[in-house]
């Protein structure tokens, strides 16, 4: 606190303000991050004439205090009697959307790292391994935990339950680079082969099937409504073919749209 | 500001014309959008093109260009698809095949595209897959229609594909279609009198009637979701297409089609003024429009 005495009296009390070099290195963090959480409305910043960044000594202090320096913001939380049916809502109805998901399972945790207990850089992670948005596959966790896992995680061939961050492991001496995951080869078949396998009723379905392979070519990832739509027939028979095409491992399904699997010879 | 940003306020120009219609794209494009945006102008020539594979005959299609020979068949093809779905009874049902005849140069590929019209392997040598074609009725209950658009355009020897259609001709159950412009096709038949002298149906397509052309017009505004095509297609602007198109049905589209782009520039409906300045020709094309 600046106090400002002017013949022997206090006539202002001013707070003291810090540049932003000062305290990023009181805080230990880089300007970025004190930029973005005052983008996000994390810490309180005065910008005197000329427009600087200036942080008061008062929310240095705050911050200083304890991991729970930076608050969840307020109006994201949901009251604890809705807060099960709003996750059930989330995950019922809107799985697909990332940033909700996520913003519900950081609510569920309560703003907490379920790994060490932290309160800051929080993320969601898939246990497994897989994009797959399940409430009992994601888990909250810090910046700093989650880098551990996924470090781990890339070095096991197998996913494995999250275990406490422990020391960091020795550095082996040769470097080794980290191999991305074998990407399944697609295979390439002709046509009247993977009709073939299709095992049309007769001639008029084969040359059906026939029109709805090409649609499935052409688009490569589609949902039933838009294969019937560009081949020109009934969602019913679209949906006889996507059945015996995913049955056949021709086409992928995942959440309501479909993959195709293999590629066209020519 | 360039020439591309005016082009993409216009086409933003058009965009919002047509949605203020009811309109979701350009109603007049060349191609079928559907099977219901046909309009059925010569319906006796039609009822006798299905006649003509319900009995495994041999027909030709001709006329002028644009009249819409290649509209018709891809009419037919798709129409007997869509009759296969409600047909459980595999005797009564007819399989189309659909060939671009100019693509290809000889019998032999055209042997092929058959074969792959119907999905089959078509890798084998040319005897094993005549041989799949010549025991078809033993095989199968269905019946063939094979459609080749543009047949004397084909690069091929015509005596050599001539003789090949000649064959398949003769083999029950499949029905063969050709289509031309009138001049070729005489010239190509003369050439093949054993195949001309096989030919059952023969069809000329004409330019449009005045109550066509409108039926077509109005069908593909309808087709496309415009309730209120009356107002945006006026009585004069139908007329001022006609005179332009001549009844040739490609030739109404178009300038049907340049017509509401001309429209959506000028926020108006498409009256005779709008047909013929989005029409408009040069002087020296006017004057010997007749040598055109």
């Amino acid at each position: 606190m600046l106090v400002i005495v002017r013949k022997g009296e206090v006539v202002e009390q001013k707070e003291k303000l810090y540049k932003m070099k000062e305290a990023c290195k009181i805080l230990g963090l880089h300007p970025n991050t004190i930029r973005l959480w005052d983008k996000q409305g994390k810490i309180k910043v005065v910008r005197p004439q000329g427009g600087q960044r200036r942080i008061p000594e008062s929310e240095i202090n705050r911050l200083l205090q304890g991991p729970s320096a930076v608050p969840p913001p307020p109006s994201t939380i949901p009251k604890d009697e809705g807060l099960s049916s709003f996750l059930n809502y989330v995950f019922s109805h809107h799985r697909d959307d990332w940033e909700l998901v996520r913003k519900a399972v950081i609510i569920r945790d309560n703003y907490t790292c379920q790994e060490c207990g932290g309160k800051e850089l929080l993320e969601v992670h898939h246990k497994d391994g897989t994009s797959r948005n399940d409430p009992d596959n994601l888990v909250t966790l810090c910046q700093k935990c989650y880098n551990l896992v996924h470090k781990r995680a890339r070095k096991m061939p197998a996913p494995q339950p999250i275990t406490k961050p422990e020391a960091p492991a020795p550095k082996p001496e040769k470097p080794t680079k980290i191999q991305p995951p074998p990407v399944p080869e697609v295979t390439e078949l002709p046509r009247h082969k993977i009709l073939d396998d299709l095992k049309p009723t007769g001639l008029a379905q084969r040359t059906l099937f026939g029109d709805l392979l090409s649609a499935t070519a052409v688009l490569k990832s589609f949902t039933l409504g838009d294969l019937a739509t560009r081949a020109h027939c009934p969602e019913d028979v679209a949906k006889t073919f996507c059945e015996r095409m995913s049955a056949c491992g021709y086409l992928v399904s995942k959440n309501g749209m479909f993959e195709i699997h293999v590629r066209l010879a020519r | 500001m360039t020439t591309f940003e005016k082009k993409i306020g216009r086409d933003r120009l058009f965009e919002s014309y047509i949605w203020s219609w009811g309109l979701r794209e350009d109603p007049f494009k060349l191609e079928l959008p559907s099977i219901e945006a046909f309009a059925p102008f010569q319906r006796r020539d039609l009822r006798k093109l299905k006649r003509l594979f319900s009995g495994g005959k041999v027909g030709v299609l001709t006329g002028g260009l644009g009249t819409g020979k290649t509209t018709v068949c891809e009419f037919l093809v798709a129409s007997l698809k869509e009759e296969n779905l409600t047909e459980s009874d595999p005797s009564k049902q007819i399989i189309p095949v659909f060939i671009h005849g100019a693509a290809y140069k000889s019998a032999d590929e055209l042997l092929r595209a058959i074969i792959l019209g119907l999905e089959m392997d078509a890798s084998k040598d040319r005897e094993n897959l005549f041989e799949f074609l010549r025991r078809w009725p033993q095989e199968h209950q269905e019946r063939l229609a094979i459609l080749i658009d543009d047949l004397p355009e084909s690069g091929a020897d015509a005596l050599d594909v001539g003789e090949f259609l000649r064959v398949l001709a003769d083999i029950p159950n499949i029905s063969i279609l050709i289509n031309g412009t009138f001049k070729q096709m005489e010239r190509f038949l003369a050439k093949v009198p054993a195949l001309a002298d096989r030919i059952q149906t023969k069809i000329k397509l004409k330019p449009m009637t005045k109550k066509n052309l409108k039926e077509l017009l109005e069908l593909r505004l309808k087709n496309a979701g415009c309730v209120c095509y009356k107002d945006l297609l006026t009585p004069n602007g139908f007329k001022s297409l006609y005179k332009f198109s001549k009844g040739v049905p490609r030739s109404a589209l178009k300038a049907a089609s340049n017509a509401i782009h001309y429209a959506a520039e000028t926020d108006a409906p498409i009256d005779a003024r709008v047909v013929k300045r989005a029409n408009k020709r040069s002087f020296l094309k006017r004057i010997f429009s007749f040598l055109m």
